[in-house]
């Protein structure tokens, strides 16, 4: 077929020709030194490149289509039967630009201006900040240690009263199941079926935002390379997930290269019915189009070619160890620094975050002040240590509400440790500081 | 002052101090604007024009929590090198490893969170790319990296636009356009065209006798000035001084769409190029080619009107997914804020590759010179296409203008000349709007040149007023074959139109009676 048609440039028209680059092995066990490095051809004066069937750098650089890189969402599909073995039959995967942008995408294909949205208590900041704009509002539902609970779910929902309320009963509920931003819970299976039932029951849809998953953190393990993929994937202990659970086709599952790869990619990938990957798409089409290019087939080159399905479980077996030992760290320092009478929290067994609670009810001032203002004195007081820690009032899903609790969220993310360990003994001082004359008689 | 040109790179560079180099830390293209630029007077304020959606205070970086949820950057090497440019192309083939760590920028801060407007090091690039190219005439404008141009002029819609409103674009415009605007529940209404563009007086008429009930009047324009997407029409000066009066009169915002800018396809281009021959340097060569370039919107806009689009899909490669806007600062933020909470940045490594490029390889002047090269490239193969088209076209049905910038060459078929319609009595039934064959005869000819082995693009798809028409239009482009393709190409279109409209047997027979027509 001769083409006069559509407006796109040839691939010997890109200046890039090829890319090499340099990659650490899955398993962090394997020797320091071993890099692979691969070529991806670029272009070449023949369209014979164009008809390959490989991912080449050619095809990364023109335009795709709304899916993105059909062989690394094939990729992506394989991965997901394997881990997730969604129930049903018409699931199916998409690629897009980060699960901001899947959030986003997401809240204006279910909701208009004025309706409801269902949260956890405490939520992603960015989630709040997505449907603000959109005009969406947001109902937050009160957690325990297992997160979100459903008897509170399915209060709000058996008595939403429209007039009163000013709107709609919600229809969608967004939840962060694992290792929960900014609370650090995983909620358990048993308590993911319970929220599940309650949705089926109201017919709500569920936005399952699970950038955590993969960080299960293991604290013992000297991990080896494993090469079998279902010895692997036990190893990993992952939770259950709500796309695992989901027979009706009810979830939509953001999952995010971000944590285990690169945030830099801006690169995730969405599962879900194919009725709802069907309107992505179409959002794709005039808006994103596809990730980067670069982004594709970096990220393809690494899971497809090098790593393989069992070598990206090796990967992520090594991420947890790591960030296992950091969890530790941090957990050991405040125990260390923290008051044990004032502060108080549940060591996470995923994610980034420890939710530390602050019985603010010890604080002289207490009567006299509300909880937000006891709040603000420690934060102020923390900064004067030099210690950085987020509020836990930055998070609520309903700021207007009245706060009745007084917490702070730290991260083991990043730091080194001992960063780690003096930042904790300085936010430790402060909260003494700040609580000072707790033994003496007022 | 006089405005900022390469040769003052080096020295802008050194006095405005060194990059920012945190994870995602705040960046804006003010602290790479010449002082040129800033003794500008301010745009005006375009609170009135945001829509509900934008009106609501979107987040900016401050309150997101990224600095406590860093990848640890250590745990990945990369090392991505480039290679440049094909040997076909005249430029020294040369490379560039971007490191793990060290210069203005690398791959720790290329893989990790990065602030929405772009990362520092690419940023300044094009911010001074754009002062050099457009010298926006305010002080306030601003820059930001885009998603490419499809997402910007989506994130563009959501600003301006309520469900409901209309926005005014050329008669014949970018599907892409109609598609988003669609989606978003805006309406479009096209404004009528000449060979020099969309005609200002149109323009003015559709704003002053706009009947409300169709909705508010219009308060955007969007338009493809150089090489418009599908009719390759490159607005005048003179034509864009008159659309930038009515906007000024009518307080419209105008989005300038432009991915073909860079694109000079002006055939006489060519006859001065080689006069001047092999004694000219570098330097002014690229004199001569930054000379070519049309002025844009964005060059004339006082007021800080304009939303300017920018996309390297055309110039470097779609796969990039990259572009950038330019506009007043109020307007930039508001891009900001969007991609905060969408697209987040630009993907990292297409910004390490493009910065690797642009600034480390080629420089301002390498730059110009690919595009330079580019067009001359295009030059080529249009010649080609236009040869092919004198050959094989019969010219008393087709007609056809060589496009100044861009990739796609408009022809229009004078349906008047077919034989449906010099036969039967149907001259005032194509001009009703009932049972116009336009449509199916376009359609047909499509088919048989589909069959006959060559994929052309059909005007309508184009239409925004999808009304009777005495004309059928295709689209051609010479971005996708090679030369012998074209040829090959063209001459298959030939004998499909030929054979719609009977040129061997019915219309040889009339040849003698021409028909007259408007």
């Amino acid at each position: 077929m001769l083409s006069l048609g559509p407006g796109a440039p040839r691939g010997e028209y890109y200046p890039f020709v090829n890319l090499e680059s340099s990659i650490l092995r899955s398993s962090q066990n394997s020797s320091i030194e071993p890099k692979f490095s691969s070529l991806y051809a670029g272009a070449k004066e023949s369209e014979e490149t164009q008809n390959q069937t490989t991912y080449d750098l050619v095809k990364a650089l023109s335009y795709g289509d709304g899916t993105g890189c059909v062989e690394l969402v094939e990729f992506m599909t394989e991965h997901v039967k394997k881990v997730h073995r969604p129930r049903y039959q018409d699931w199916k995967c998409i690629l897009t630009g980060g699960n901001t942008l899947a959030l986003d995408i997401a809240l204006r294909m279910f909701h208009k201006r004025g309706s409801f949205l269902l949260t956890e208590e405490y939520t992603y900041t960015s989630a709040l900040e997505t449907a603000e704009p959109l005009g969406v509002h947001v109902v937050g539902i009160k957690m325990d240690n297992d997160g979100l609970i459903p008897s509170e779910m399915n209060n709000i929902l058996e008595h939403w009263n429209p007039e009163v309320r000013g709107g709609a009963k919600p229809q969608v509920l967004y939840t962060i199941p694992t290792g929960q931003n900014p609370t650090g819970i995983t909620a358990s299976r048993a308590r993911r079926e319970e929220i599940y039932a309650v949705a089926q029951k109201h017919n709500i849809y569920i936005i399952e935002d699970d950038p955590y998953y993969y960080l299960q953190l293991q604290s013992t393990s000297e991990p080896k390379a494993v090469h079998d993929f279902q010895e692997a994937f036990n190893h990993l202990q992952l939770p259950t997930s709500y796309l695992n659970i989901d027979t009706d086709g009810r979830v939509l599952r953001m999952d995010s290269f971000s944590k285990i790869i690169a945030p830099g990619v801006r690169m995730s990938w969405i599962t879900a019915s194919e009725q709802i990957i069907e309107r992505v798409f179409r959002t794709h089409e005039v808006s994103l189009q596809s990730p980067s290019g670069f982004s594709q087939i970096l990220v393809y080159k690494l899971l497809s070619e090098q790593w393989g399905q069992v070598g990206f479980l090796n990967w992520i077996m090594g991420l947890q160890s790591l960030y296992g030992e950091r969890r530790d760290a941090l957990i050991s320092a405040c125990q260390k620094y923290l008051p044990d009478d004032l502060v108080s929290w549940v060591t996470p067994t995923a994610g980034f975050f420890i939710w530390l609670k602050i019985d603010h009810l010890k604080h002289p001032l207490s009567r006299q002040l509300e909880p937000s203002a006891i709040e603000d004195l420690i934060y102020a007081e923390s900064i004067k240590e030099r210690a950085l820690v987020l509020r836990g009032s930055w998070f609520r899903a309903e700021p207007s509400a009245q706060m009745e609790d007084v917490n702070f969220r730290i991260t083991f993310a990043s730091s080194t440790f001992e960063e780690m360990d003096l930042a904790v003994k300085r936010f430790g001082s402060a909260l003494k500081r700040c609580f000072g004359n707790i033994e003496q008689p007022i | 002052m006089p405005p900022l040109t390469i040769s003052d790179i080096n020295f802008h560079r050194a006095k405005s101090g060194s990059l920012p180099t945190g994870i995602a830390e705040y960046i804006s293209s003010d602290l790479f604007k010449s002082s040129s630029s800033s003794s500008n007077a301010e745009g005006k304020s375009l609170r009135h024009r945001l829509s509900v959606e934008s009106r609501t205070g979107r987040p900016t970086s401050e309150f997101y929590p990224w600095d406590s949820v860093t990848f640890n950057a250590t745990s990945i090497q990369r090392e991505i090198s480039s290679a440049s440019v094909t040997k076909d192309i005249s430029l020294l083939p040369e490379s560039g490893t971007i490191v793990k760590r060290g210069g203005d920028y690398d791959i720790a801060r290329g893989l990790n969170y990065g602030h929405a407007a772009g990362s520092p090091a690419l940023l300044r690039f094009i911010t001074e790319h754009i002062e050099i190219v457009h010298n926006p005439p305010y002080k306030n404008w601003a820059t930001c990296l885009s998603c490419g141009s499809t997402s910007a002029l989506e994130i563009a819609l959501r600003i301006f636009c309520n469900r409901g409103d209309t926005i005014l674009t050329e008669s014949y415009t970018y599907p892409g356009v109609l598609e988003v605007a669609n989606l978003l529940g805006v309406h479009t209404f096209g404004i009528e065209m000449d060979p020099v563009g969309l005609i200002p007086d149109y323009l003015e008429r559709t704003l002053r006798t706009w009947d409300e009930s169709r909705g508010p009047r219009p308060t955007v324009l969007y338009t493809i000035p150089s090489g418009q997407n599908p009719t390759g029409v490159t607005q005048s000066l003179q034509r864009k001084d008159s659309i930038y009066r009515v906007a000024e009169d009518y307080d419209l915002i105008v989005i300038e769409d432009d991915p073909y800018y860079f694109l000079c396809v002006d055939l006489g281009l060519d006859s001065v190029q080689s006069f001047n021959g092999a004694t000219r340097d570098e330097s002014a060569a690229i004199s001569g080619y930054l000379a070519s370039l049309p002025s844009s919107l964005l060059a004339l806009d006082k007021s800080g009107r304009v939303v300017r689009l920018d996309s390297v899909s055309k110039i470097l490669a779609p796969g990039l997914r990259a572009g950038w806007v330019t506009a007043s600062d109020q307007i930039i933020d508001k891009f900001i804020a969007y991609y905060e909470v969408s697209t987040v940045a630009v993907s990292g490594p297409t910004q390490l590759m493009l910065w690797d490029l642009l600034d480390a390889t080629w420089g301002h002047l390498g730059f110009f010179s690919w595009l330079d090269q580019l067009s001359i490239r295009y030059r080529t193969r249009l010649r080609i296409l236009l040869n092919a088209c004198d050959r094989y076209f019969p010219k008393e049905i087709c007609k056809w203008t060589p496009p100044q910038n861009g990739m796609f060459l408009w022809t229009s078929l004078d349906l008047m000349k077919h034989p449906i319609i010099l036969s039967g009595d149907q001259k005032e039934q194509i001009s009703s709007l009932t049972n116009n064959p336009a449509y199916d005869i376009e359609a047909r000819i499509l088919a048989n040149a589909l069959e006959k082995g060559v994929q052309i693009t059909m005007g309508s798809l184009f239409d925004t007023k999808k009304a009777s028409t005495t004309e059928v239009h295709f689209r051609m482009t010479f971005a996708a074959a090679d030369g012998s393709e074209i040829e090959a190409g063209v001459k298959k279109v030939a004998s499909a139109i030929r054979e719609e409209f009977a040129m061997d047997t019915f219309y040889s027979s009339v040849q003698s009676n021409p028909v007259k027509h408007f």
